[in-house]
């Protein structure tokens, strides 16, 4: 048992929620649900919750290389992807590297970006790779975007359009800590100074041998695709939406209910796991009809899994 | 929308109908009408809210009619009086103002008049009655259940069609069990509420005297004389002889007891055995196929010239077997006095005793006299007929000499009268002659309009033969055996079959034959002979047999796997531990077992997760697994 892939990204979670994120764990769990799954998290909350607080723990804890992007309308695609310099020595432009190329890169109010960035920034996150004055750079493996906004915020944003939200895998919101836990954080201080000390917990190495376990080792029944299916169905003929789940949204519904699965230790998905994730994965991806545009997505979704059965025989 | 109320008042006015059917056509005359209106009138005063007769008056009524109709009990006629009595009750009933109680007793009225119409007349159509009024029967008490919780309560057509679902259920598979049981449970050889059934009144019977010319005109009717289940029989063997007439006797020809002659010896093929199933009749002859040698199943006597008269009054359905060798000639081992069948009528014309003295002469080989009696037959070119018959004082004269038409009766009466005065002895035969084969039933199906006379002979070899004069018709081969060919379509075919099934399988069935039926099937199968093509029983339980593998086919294919078995056991157990609340369709098992905080639900998840989600069933150790946890729930 102490060659299981799974034990180290478990270590993970643990030590971050125990630790240093307490009353974070959902966050924790769907962030590291999102690297398994070789996706990107959208941490959609008001400021001073811990949205940077949290990328930052998590990449210390993964021992990967960390960039960080502040977003403001006058930043540039070049200011993320990197630019070429002319150096005087060598006679020649070298590129010099912007932040996209580490494993993890917070983008913290992504929404403050001019769409211009916006769209450079979710280009390099789809195909991970840039090409930057005809030429194609890979990006790491594995990579990551952190991006953060800020919901309540209207004035000097601009919003991400609905087909770039599309790409995040998951969106969550931090929420506020528990009564208790937000005394003692009231107490003691900001956590920022202790999340410097953390050290790696995971090796660059256990973490593909996770993702590859995932992709070999976990069953999707045909029970849970029908169920999946019925699930991302049911959104496109819902009379309030204008448009549903796309067939990517089913995939990555999918693949997180894979990773979810490996980390309770299963070999195989059951429809709890898709019913954990049906709405971080899904509620960003609905279009409501405008409407009906000031309802909850979270109550349509939870409404739509109260009434599709879950598969059992 | 439907209200209850509504539907229960109409239900009773079904009910009553389906109870009353069949005992309508034995109901008092006076009664007829009261209560064929009260049905339509007790469902009109109902939505009126309105009733014709104040309670008291109803209830005066009510108790008038019972004392009226008690006094007519008598030990002879129970069942008619108290079907009335009760008939009086239900109309009263219906015409009240109803309440819950009410419905009830309608419905148990019901159930009492029906089974009692079962003592008056058992027909097949006391089945169709039975199944229409258990449905509506249990459908109406369902409805009542409904109605007593909320008695205003109106229910949407969905609901209603749920309930009706319901209702249907339960009459459904207790009709099933009951034809199950039917077969399997053994009875008395006779039902055991005999003593109240009054004897079914004989509606047919042969005539015992034969006196042709009396009447200008004969017309058969169509009613069932008896049905013979056995094998078809070649056209001039479907002789049923039952009666022998052997004395003339102020023109007609009667039946006195003959005289004593020696032991009869049958020479003729292998005999074949017929099942006879008489109507009920006021006579007590037993008809057998002709040269019957062997009548069992009925208590008789056999008399010296071959007739079978049963110890008791034929007036209940009952059966008895016949084996009968067919054609056989009845050969008589000592003398027989020849002068008693040579007895003639007191008045013969001129000319009839010139034609037997003719031939009384010719020879005095009675082979020889008995050719020539039929050459003389088959030289009148007689006509066979059952109109414009011959009349006035000597009918057998001018039937043979000047009309040359007459039925049967004529034919052997002339006969019988030549052939005694040529010194031929002789005797006249009544019975039938052919019936409709029915070949989905496997019987004959022999009606009175087949009543035949015929005539025996004694002939040289002191065998009686018999010979049949009407043959001798020139129109025979198209009216005799053709009498009523053209009344059996298939569809009155297949009626009659029900019917025989129904007087085989339940009015005669009796301990015997379904022990003899065991008997017969476990020595088929000792033999291992390959089956004999199914008559009879076997058919019907041939065809509940393919109905039942059908049904359990459909059953077993709508039938619940193994797994979802064990999860509906789950919900159970669950809903038994934790109430109502905690199971919708839209959560799974293992958030259940979370939610609930118990490990058995969990480890229960894990193991059935586990399987069906790996998209494979449960294996054995883990169902057992499974079923532990369930009890530990």
């Amino acid at each position: 048992m102490a060659n299981d892939p799974r034990l180290p990204v478990l270590n993970v979670i643990e030590t971050l929620a125990d630790r240093y994120l307490k009353g974070k764990v959902k966050a924790v769990k769907l962030a590291m649900l999102t690297l398994l799954s070789g996706g990107h998290l959208l941490l959609e909350d008001i400021p001073g919750l811990g949205k940077t607080t949290l990328a930052l723990a998590l990449s210390n804890a993964l021992g990967l290389s960390f960039g960080r992007i502040q977003c403001t309308s006058d930043l540039l695609p070049s200011d993320i992807t990197g630019l070429s310099i002319y150096d005087r020595n060598q006679n020649q432009f070298s590129f010099i590297e912007g932040p996209v190329f580490n494993n993890l890169l917070l983008v913290d109010e992504i929404n403050r970006a001019m769409p211009k960035t916006q769209s450079a920034l979710l280009e390099a996150m789809e195909e991970h790779r840039v090409t930057i004055e005809g030429k194609t750079y890979r990006l790491p493996d594995p990579f990551m975007v952190i991006a953060t906004q800020n919901p309540v915020e209207q004035v000097g944003t601009y919003p991400l359009p609905e087909s770039q939200l599309d790409r995040f895998l998951i969106t969550t919101g931090i929420g506020y800590p528990p009564e208790e836990m937000e005394k003692k954080i009231i107490q003691t201080g900001s956590i920022r100074e202790g999340i410097r000390d953390i050290e790696p917990l995971i090796t660059r190495e256990q973490l593909l041998r996770a993702r590859q376990a995932i992709r070999e080792g976990v069953q999707l029944s045909e029970k849970v695709t029908e169920y999946i299916y019925r699930l991302v169905a049911a959104t496109r003929e819902h009379p309030m939406m204008l448009a549903g789940i796309s067939t990517r949204g089913a995939i990555s519904l999918a693949d997180t209910a894979r990773s979810h699965a490996f980390l309770a230790g299963r070999d195989h998905v059951i429809p709890e796991d898709v019913k954990t994730l049906y709405v971080p994965v899904c509620a960003h991806r609905l279009i409501l009809r405008p409407e009906n545009e000031a309802l909850d997505r979270k109550e349509i979704l939870l409404s739509l899994l109260d009434e599709n059965p879950v598969p059992l025989v | 929308m439907v209200r209850i109320k509504r539907l229960l008042d109409l239900f009773s006015g079904v009910v009553a109908l389906l109870s009353m059917g069949p005992v309508l056509a034995y109901l008092d005359r006076l009664l007829l009408p009261v209560v064929l209106l009260a049905i339509p009138a007790g469902y009109w005063c109902d939505r009126r809210e309105q009733y014709p007769l104040p309670t008291w008056l109803a209830t005066l009524v009510a108790l008038s009619g019972m004392f009226f109709y008690a006094l007519q009990i008598t030990r002879a006629e129970v069942a008619i009086p108290v079907v009335h009595a009760m008939v009086v009750l239900l109309t009263v009933r219906l015409l009240t103002p109803k309440a819950g109680r009410d419905y009830l007793q309608i419905f148990v009225l019901a159930l009492f008049i029906l089974a009692g119409s079962s003592l008056i007349h058992l027909e097949i159509s006391f089945v169709v009655y039975l199944v229409l009024l258990v449905f509506s029967v249990t459908l109406g008490l369902v409805f009542l259940t409904v109605y007593v919780t909320d008695q205003k309560l109106v229910m949407s057509r969905q609901d209603l069609m749920k309930l009706v679902k319901v209702g249907f259920v339960i009459p459904a598979i207790s009709l099933l069990l009951m034809m199950i049981f039917f077969v399997v449970l053994p009875r008395t050889r006779h039902p055991l509420w005999n003593f109240l059934n009054p004897s079914d009144k004989g509606v047919v019977g042969l005539a015992e005297t034969v006196q042709p010319g009396s009447f200008a005109k004969i017309s058969g009717t169509k009613e069932l004389a008896f049905r013979a289940e056995g094998p078809e029989l070649a056209p001039e063997d479907r002789y049923w002889r039952a009666l022998v007439l052997n004395q003339s006797k102020e023109g007609r020809w009667v039946r006195s007891d003959p005289p004593g002659e020696g032991a009869p010896r049958i020479e003729g093929p292998a005999p074949v055995i017929f099942m006879i199933y008489p109507e009920p009749r006021s006579d007590r002859y037993l008809m057998t196929l002709d040269r019957a040698t062997l009548v069992t199943g009925v208590r008789h006597e056999q008399t010296v010239d071959q007739m079978y008269i049963a110890r008791s009054a034929l007036d209940r359905r009952f059966r008895f077997e016949v084996r009968a060798s067919p054609g056989a000639r009845l050969r008589v081992a000592g003398n027989v006095n020849r002068e008693f069948y040579l007895q003639t009528p007191a008045e013969i014309s001129q000319r009839m005793r010139q034609v037997s003295a003719d031939i009384h002469d010719g020879s005095i080989d009675v082979t020889v006299r008995i050719d020539a009696l039929a050459e003389f037959f088959r030289d009148q070119e007689l006509s066979y007929a059952e109109d414009d018959l011959p009349s006035g004082p000597d009918p057998i004269d001018a039937f043979l000499f000047v009309n040359k038409r007459g039925y049967c009766e004529f034919f052997a009466s002339a006969y019988m009268t030549l052939a005694r005065l040529a010194g031929i002895p002789a005797r006249l035969v009544g019975g039938y002659y052919g019936g409709d084969y029915n070949p989905m039933g496997g019987y004959y199906l022999v009606t009175e309009a087949t009543a035949h006379v015929w005539v025996e002979v004694l002939a040289g070899d002191n065998s009686w033969q018999r010979i049949d004069p009407s043959q001798w018709a020139t129109n025979a081969a198209t009216t005799l055996g053709a009498r009523d060919r053209d009344q059996l379509s298939a569809l009155r075919q297949l009626a009659d079959s029900l019917n025989y099934h129904w007087v085989q399988a339940v009015v005669v069935f009796d301990l015997g034959q379904q022990m003899s039926l065991f008997r017969e099937a476990g020595d088929r199968l000792r033999s291992l002979r390959t089956l004999r093509a199914p008559d009879g029983w076997w058919k019907v339980a041939g065809g509940l047999l393919v109905g039942v593998t059908l049904l359990a086919g459909v059953l077993s294919l709508r039938r619940k796997s193994k797994e979802a078995r064990l999860l509906e056991e789950f919900r159970s157990r669950v809903k038994k531990r934790y109430g109502h609340e905690v199971l919708s369709p839209g959560s799974g098992l293992a958030e259940l077992g979370d939610q609930l905080d118990n490990e058995n639900c969990r480890e229960f998840a894990r193991i059935y997760y586990g399987a069906i989600f790996r998209d494979r069933l449960l294996t054995r150790p883990e169902r057992v697994r499974l079923k532990g946890l369930l009890r530990r729930i």
